[in-house]
């Protein structure tokens, strides 16, 4: 569950038109955003739920960045208003579904911010953002060999000699 | 997470040196020993050798190695755990396989998708999240070899099965493979929730064996080039919901496994050509399925329909024996005559269906009346309920003609049309087909008055109608599109364009619907050209004309005189937003359009005679 602090009125700009919610990053930045563009989260929406029923504000603190929080806010922003389709592997219709051209170019960040963004989204519980960070990785190491996707996502070798030779291992194809 | 690797070589070679220090010293594992600070304990490692006979040497060097790999391995474990990427919680990691897996399955279409299973052979972690999710081995592609299918199987432990055979394929490894699918419907259909079967070649009386299998949990089958069982799934296959049979020669439309099916594709072997079902085998199948959405009959309507028909001009409309309630989309494929049986012999629900014909006939002259007489009994109306409408007749030549949501491609921001309509000829030679006649035809049904979107492709017209753009006069046009007063987008390509833009010149705003024009000022054959029409929801016209050499100079004028219609409905306050996209325009044209309409694209001929396209962007552009 996250901390919820209470906060001063001052702090969050409300009672307009559109909502607002203040996000507090891991690193104490405060980010005030409008509640439709983060009606996205799962989570955030169910905190807000929380709060109609307090009929208090509070500042809803995220386990994460600033600089991760921004990037979630910008996908947010982009795809307010529009519906996607979950990305769900088991939902998704067979074939190939690559990418969505805009999310490949806001995917192109170095590796341990992809890694940050996905769990971020994991943790709002984006769905659609969190399958297209999953999509991303799995391009970054489709076709590479074992070798290859050790470098690539930064793991070693930790098995034994008898894990190596383990049935599991010969299933290469 | 991962726990540290356990040296039972290591503790040997202590225990042979020490065997008292070690027990007291309680070293746990290797990493601990090489990680504890006690350089004592270390320079043990370096002693052991002086208390070790010539002849344990070597031995005792692979030990040494095998304690420092040991070592190495346990050190790797703690930076795999520190590693950005084994934050990620299980679920996170297994849905990156997943995606990994499902598009390795797509790519590989010659061979079974398992190059995802190397996602195993990177870390401890990486193989326990791999063969804890049983998700990921349920998806399997075959022929495999017997360990690797008994692997797959395993591992997916409850989770239902998909099963694929890739046709053609060949191991080149030496092992055994797998006696499937005999095995296989021995033990796991009842686990099958996926088939799909494309040009089977392997063991084909184990196949058969399967597909007379009940299929419990089944809900999707693709069978592509096989025979089919007469008694399929053993007659049991209640979530059986999407069933594809293709190039077969034979579907079982007595078998009790058909009915939750909600979408059906059946379609015969073209090239064997296999004996038609009758009349009241389909019929009778087809009433079986009350939650049929889509439907799909390639060549294997009855040909009893046809000879029933054999006097179309003059037939007596049969009561409908099939109703399908929640049809939404229906393909047809066959002679003329069979399709317009399957209509006498159907009654579309009003909700509204999408429509796929192809008709294949060698009568170039025939006439379509009958089939568009025979789609309103169907729809219980001269106003079809089509939401969409794809015709296209095979002979020597092609013909197309289509309708299809406008939406559906993406569309003008400015409508969201309803009914389309896309009207294609592909005609490489004269012939007899009688455009003119089919086109106002199937407008009828079509309930043009709600058409929003045309698109016309016309290239080539037949001889009997006088060359490229006598054919579409502006008459027949008017006639055609008259009543369509929906209409939103207009694309003309090809030389139709030459005849269109009489149409569009000669509009008039004054609101009167073309039927009530034509009982003001009856249009003799001479004044013909005065026909109006009006669109009075337009906002997008296209028009390019095949043979760009046609456009100069003449086109021009058409355009000069599209002007004047444009400014005086801007005078009225009632100008258009249209958006015009032309294949050539004169700059001083261009000038004065611009400001008119939303938005003027200008299709330019580059040097080497293709086409290039040279946008004009409309956001500095005046609204009419």
């Amino acid at each position: 569950m996250p901390t919820i602090v209470s906060v001063d009125d001052s702090t969050v700009p409300g009672e307009g038109s559109s909502r607002l919610l203040l996000l507090v990053s891991s690193d104490n930045k405060h980010i005030v955003v409008e509640e439709d563009i983060m009606s996205r989260s799962r989570f955030i929406s169910k905190q807000v739920e929380g709060f109609e029923a307090t009929s208090q504000r509070h500042a809803i603190l995220l386990p994460f960045s600033s600089f991760v929080l921004n990037k979630v806010i910008e996908y947010c922003s982009h795809y307010r208003g529009y519906y996607l389709l979950e990305d769900d592997p088991d939902a998704a219709p067979p074939g190939r579904s690559p990418v969505r051209e805009w999310d490949q170019e806001f995917l192109d960040v170095d590796r341990n911010m992809l890694l940050r963004i996905i769990k971020a989204a994991h943790y709002l519980e984006i769905k659609s953002l969190v399958g297209s960070c999953a999509r991303a990785i799995a391009d970054m190491i489709r076709g590479k060999t074992t070798e290859e996707m050790r470098e690539i996502l930064g793991v070693e070798n930790d098995f034994t000699p008898e894990e190596e030779h383990s049935p599991s291992s010969k299933c290469t194809g | 997470m991962t726990g540290q690797p356990t040296s039972q070589c290591f503790h040997r070679r202590i225990c042979r040196v020490a065997p008292a220090r070690l027990v007291t010293a309680s070293v746990p594992n290797a990493f601990d020993f090489f990680s504890n600070t006690d350089h004592s304990q270390l320079s043990l490692i370096g002693n052991i050798t002086l208390y070790s006979s010539k002849n344990d040497h070597g031995t005792l060097l692979h030990d040494e190695q095998a304690a420092a790999l040991d070592a190495l391995r346990s050190i790797n474990g703690r930076i795999n755990m520190a590693a950005p990427v084994s934050r990620l919680p299980p679920e996170l990691l297994a849905r990156i396989f997943a995606y990994y897996a499902k598009d390795d399955m797509i790519w590989r279409k010659k061979k079974p998708g398992i190059g995802w299973i190397s996602v195993t052979h990177v870390c401890r972690r990486w193989r326990h999240v791999a063969l804890g999710d049983s998700r990921l081995w349920s998806h399997i592609f075959l022929p495999l070899n017997t360990m690797l299918l008994e692997e797959f199987i395993s591992r997916s432990k409850v989770s239902p099965l998909s099963v694929s055979w890739i046709s053609g394929y060949t191991y080149s490894t030496p092992w055994r493979p797998n006696p499937w699918p005999t095995e296989l419907a021995l033990t796991s259909l009842v686990r099958v929730e996926r088939l799909h079967f494309d040009n089977f070649d392997g063991d084909a009386e184990g196949l058969y064996s399967l597909l007379s299998s009940p299929a419990p949990i089944l809900e999707e089958a693709q069978i592509l080039g096989l025979s089919i069982p007469k008694n399929v799934f053993g007659g049991s296959a209640p979530n059986l919901r999407h069933l594809s049979i293709r190039e077969s020669m034979h579907f079982p439309w007595g078998s009790g496994a058909l009915s939750s099916i909600v979408s059906l594709n059946i379609e015969y072997s073209l090239d064997l050509r296999p004996p038609r079902p009758s009349q009241a085998d389909v019929m009778k199948a087809l009433h079986k399925m009350p939650f049929l959405e889509q439907l799909s009959l390639i060549r294997c309507l009855p040909k009893s329909f046809a000879t029933a028909l054999a006097d179309t001009d003059t037939f007596i409309p049969e009561p409908p024996i099939f109703a399908p309630a929640r049809l939404q989309k229906l393909t047809l494929s066959g002679e003329v005559q069979e399709c317009i049986g399957f209509f006498h012999h159907t009654s579309f629900p009003d909700s509204g269906v999408r429509l796929d014909l192809t008709c294949i006939t060698l009568d170039h002259a025939i006439n379509f009346q009958p089939l568009v007489r025979s789609l309103s009994v169907a729809c219980g109306s001269t106003s079809g309920p089509f939401t969409c409408f794809n015709f296209e007749a095979h002979s020597r030549r092609t013909f197309k003609f289509q309708a299809k949501r406008a939406s559906d491609e993406g569309g003008d921001d400015d409508a969201e049309p309803s009914v389309a309509l896309n009207f294609v000829w592909r005609a490489s030679a004269s012939d007899g087909w009688n455009a003119v006649d089919l086109m106002q035809a199937v407008c009828l049904a079509l309930s043009v008055t709600h058409l929003t979107d045309l698109e016309v492709d016309i290239d080539e017209f037949p001889e009997e109608y006088g060359g490229d753009d006598q054919a579409f006069t502006p008459a027949v046009w008017a006639n055609a599109l008259g009543p369509a007063k929906e209409l939103v987008r207009i694309a003309i390509y090809g030389s139709a364009a030459h005849s269109f833009c009489p149409v569009l010149l000669l509009t008039t705003p004054d609101g009167h619907s073309w039927q009530e024009r034509e009982a003001m000022e009856p249009a003799s054959d001479d004044d013909q050209d005065t026909t109006t029409l009006f669109f009075p929801q337009l906002r997008w016209l296209s028009m390019f004309p095949t043979d760009w050499m046609h456009l100069y100079p003449g086109e021009d004028l058409h355009l000069y005189e599209f002007l004047p219609l444009l400014l005086r409905l801007r005078d009225e306050g009632r100008a258009p937003r249209v958006s015009l996209e032309v294949a050539t325009c004169s700059q001083a044209l261009e000038d004065v359009l611009k400001p008119l309409v939303v938005k003027l694209n200008v299709i330019t001929e580059d040097e080497d005679g293709d086409d290039g396209v040279d946008s004009e962007d409309g956001d500095d552009a005046v609204e009419g």
